[in-house]
C-alpha cells in the first residue's frame, strides 16, 4: 500500500487551559480531495497551522511524504512539498501580483538565494510566472500592487503563490472567504482544475462547494474529529446535520 | 533596466567629475564619499530587509580601528588595510548577528544600540591598543598600492575613496538587482509569508547582515586611512543616528538614497555650521521634518515622483 502524502497521528494543541485541537488523526493520499468542515472555533485553522508548521503541536506527530516533520520549521516543510493559502489574505501587499508570484517561483526553483542568477534562470522564472498568471486569469492585473486590487483578485493571488510552489499537499484555508458572490465561481473553477495527483485539504463553509469538490469530508467539532465519510454519508449523518448543516440538506 | 543603467552611469560620472568641478573641496568630497558608502551599507538592512537599527557605527568603527591599528603596528599599505577593516566588520556581524537577528523591531533597535555601546566601551577601556578617549593617533599611511602617496590637497584620498565607493556600489547593485535582493524585499514586506513559500529567512538575513557590515567596515577603514586618525566617537550611538538620518534624507530602500542623502547631509553640516555654528543641528532637524512630511520616501523618492509626473502620458 502506498504511503499517505500527509498523515496526522493523535495531534493536539493546547493554548494554556484551552485545548483547541484534540487527538486528531487524519491522512491524505495522492490525489485526495478532502474537505474539513466544522462550526466557527472548531480548530480548523489551528489544524492547518499545525500541519504547515506555523504552530507546534502539544502532542502527536505530523508526517509528510513519509517523513516525520513534527519539529521541522515551516519553510522546510514547504521544500518537502507542502503548500498553503491563508484565510486572511497574506500577500506582499505593496508589491505587484507579478512580483508576488515571482518570489514564490524563485523560491521553488531554488534561485531566490542567488546573487548572480543567470539570464536563463531569470527567463525561466518569468515564463513560469506568466504561465501561472494566465492559468488564474491574473495577467491583466500583473503590474499593479496587490493592495489596490479587488479582493477576489487578491484571493486568486493567494492561490497563485501556493500553486507556484507545485506542492504535493495543498492546504486551502477558506480560499473564497470574503469574496463577493459573483467572483466565487472563478476561484472554485481554479480549484477544480488543480493537478489530479495533488492531495488537497479544503476548509470551506459553503456546503454545496464542499460536496461538489470533496471525495471525503472530515467534520471537526470542538477540536475533535466528530465524523468522517463521503459527502453522502456526511449529508445523512444525523448528528452533523443537527450541529452544522441545519436546513442545508439538498435532495 | 537600460534607463536604470544609464542613471547608474550618471551617478558614477558625477563621482568622477567632482574633483574637476570643485577642486577646492576635496576633503569635503572625500567625507561625502565615505559617509555615502556607510549609509549605503546601512540601507541594505534598513531599506531592503526592513531591519531598523541604531548601531551601524559599530561596524564602521571596528573597521576603522582594525585598519588603523593594522597600519600602525603591521603594514601601512592602504589596500591591505581595507581588507582588514572589511574583515573586522564582517567578523563583528557574524558574532553579533547570531544574537541580534533573533529579534525584530524595538528589541532589535535596543540590541543594536547596545552593540555600539559595548564596542565603544571596549575601545575606551583599551587605550594601549586604541588610544582610548584620545583616539588612535600616529597613523602614517604608505602610498596606495605602493605608488600613490596621499597628498596635502587630498587628491589621492578623494580618488581612492571614490573608487572604493564605485566598486562598492557595483556590489550593492548586484545584491539589490538579484533574485536574492528581491527575496530580501519579500522579507521586508511580509516575513511570515516568506516562511510560507519556503524561504530560509534567517540565513538570508544573516548574509545581508554580513554584506552590510563588510561595506561599513570598508567605509571605516577608508576613514581611518585618509584621516590617519580614529576618533572614539566613530563608534557612537550619535554617529549611528547620523548615518540613519543621511539615509532617510536620501530615501531608504532606494537605489540612490544613500548616494544622495549622505552628500546632502555633509553639505548642510558644512554650510550650516559656518552660517549658524551654534544652532546648525536645529536646521538639520527642520530639514528632516520637512522630508518626513513632504517627501516621505526621502529626496530620491520625491525626485522620482516629480520625474514621473513630468513625463508625457502615453495613450
Amino acid at each position: 500500500m502506498p504511503e499517505p502524502l500527509l498523515e496526522l497521528r493523535g495531534v493536539s494543541k493546547r493554548f494554556g487551559p484551552l485545548e483547541v485541537v484534540r487527538n486528531v488523526s487524519l491522512s491524505l493520499d495522492r490525489g485526495a480531495r478532502r474537505a474539513l468542515i466544522g462550526p466557527n472555533g472548531a480548530g480548523k485553522t489551528t489544524l492547518v497551522n499545525l500541519i504547515s508548521g506555523r504552530l507546534a503541536p502539544t502532542a502527536g506527530d505530523v508526517w509528510l511524504t513519509g517523513r516525520l516533520v513534527t519539529r521541522m520549521p515551516e519553510a522546510r516543510r514547504v521544500k518537502a512539498g507542502l503548500g498553503r493559502t491563508f484565510q486572511i489574505t497574506n500577500l506582499f501587499r505593496r508589491l505587484t501580483i507579478e512580483e508576488n508570484i515571482a518570489l514564490a517561483v524563485a523560491e521553488h526553483m531554488g534561485a531566490a538565494g542567488r546573487l548572480w542568477p543567470a539570464g536563463a534562470v531569470r527567463a525561466r522564472i518569468e515564463a513560469r510566472v506568466a504561465e501561472i498568471m494566465a492559468l488564474l486569469h491574473l495577467t491583466a492585473h500583473a503590474g499593479r500592487p496587490v493592495e489596490v486590487l479587488p479582493y477576489g483578485i487578491q484571493r486568486m493571488g493567494e492561490l497563485a503563490l501556493a500553486l507556484a510552489l507545485e506542492p504535493k499537499v495543498l492546504l486551502l484555508d477558506e480560499p473564497a472567504a470574503g469574496v463577493p458572490r459573483g467572483e466565487v465561481g472563478l476561484i472554485f473553477d481554479a480549484i477544480a482544475r488543480l493537478p489530479p495527483d495533488m492531495a488537497v485539504l479544503l476548509i470551506e463553509h459553503d456546503i454545496d462547494v464542499v460536496f461538489r469538490f470533496a471525495s471525503r469530508v472530515t467534520v471537526l467539532v470542538a477540536g475533535q474529529v466528530y465524523a468522517e465519510g463521503t459527502p453522502p454519508e456526511i449529508g445523512e449523518h444525523a448528528g452533523v446535520r443537527a450541529l452544522y448543516l441545519g436546513d442545508a440538506r439538498h435532495g | 533596466m537600460t534607463a536604470t543603467r544609464a542613471l547608474d552611469g550618471l551617478v558614477l560620472a558625477a563621482l568622477a567629475l567632482f574633483p574637476l568641478v570643485a577642486p577646492g573641496y576635496l576633503d569635503l568630497g572625500t567625507r561625502m564619499v565615505i559617509l555615502a558608502l556607510c549609509a549605503m551599507s546601512l540601507d541594505l538592512l534598513v531599506g531592503y530587509c526592513g531591519l531598523v537599527m541604531l548601531g551601524h557605527a559599530a561596524f564602521f568603527g571596528v573597521g576603522a580601528y582594525a585598519a588603523g591599528i593594522f597600519a600602525l603596528r603591521g603594514w601601512n599599505e592602504p589596500l591591505v588595510g581595507l581588507v582588514v577593516g572589511a574583515a573586522a566588520g564582517a567578523l563583528l556581524a557574524l558574532a553579533s548577528g547570531a544574537v541580534l537577528l533573533r529579534t525584530r523591531r524595538l528589541t532589535l533597535i535596543v540590541l543594536s544600540l547596545a552593540t555600539v555601546l559595548v564596542v565603544q566601551e571596549a575601545a575606551n577601556e583599551m587605550p594601549w591598543l586604541t588610544g582610548g578617549a584620545d583616539g588612535l593617533q600616529g597613523i602614517a599611511m604608505g602610498p596606495v598600492a605602493g605608488m600613490f602617496a596621499f597628498d596635502l590637497l587630498g587628491r589621492v584620498s578623494y580618488v581612492y575613496a571614490a573608487l572604493v565607493l564605485a566598486l562598492s556600489f557595483l556590489v550593492f547593485r548586484t545584491v539589490i538587482d538579484s533574485t536574492y535582493g528581491q527575496s530580501l524585499i519579500g522579507i521586508r514586506e511580509n516575513e511570515a509569508r516568506m516562511h510560507a513559500i519556503g524561504a530560509p529567512v534567517d540565513a538570508r538575513l544573516r548574509t545581508a547582515f554580513v554584506i552590510s557590515a563588510t561595506l561599513a567596515g570598508l567605509a571605516g577603514a577608508l576613514q581611518a586611512q585618509v584621516a590617519e586618525f580614529v576618533a572614539l566617537n566613530a563608534v557612537s550611538v550619535e554617529f549611528s543616528g547620523e548615518i540613519l538620518v543621511m539615509l532617510i534624507l536620501g530615501g531608504a530602500g532606494r537605489r540612490y538614497g544613500a548616494l544622495v542623502g549622505a552628500p546632502l547631509y555633509v553639505f548642510m553640516q558644512d554650510y550650516l555650521a559656518r552660517e549658524d555654528p551654534t544652532n546648525w543641528y536645529l536646521w538639520v532637524g527642520l530639514m528632516l521634518l520637512a522630508i518626513v512630511f513632504f517627501a516621505p520616501g526621502g529626496l530620491t523618492a520625491w525626485i522620482g515622483n516629480l520625474a514621473r509626473r513630468m513625463r508625457p502620458v502615453h495613450a
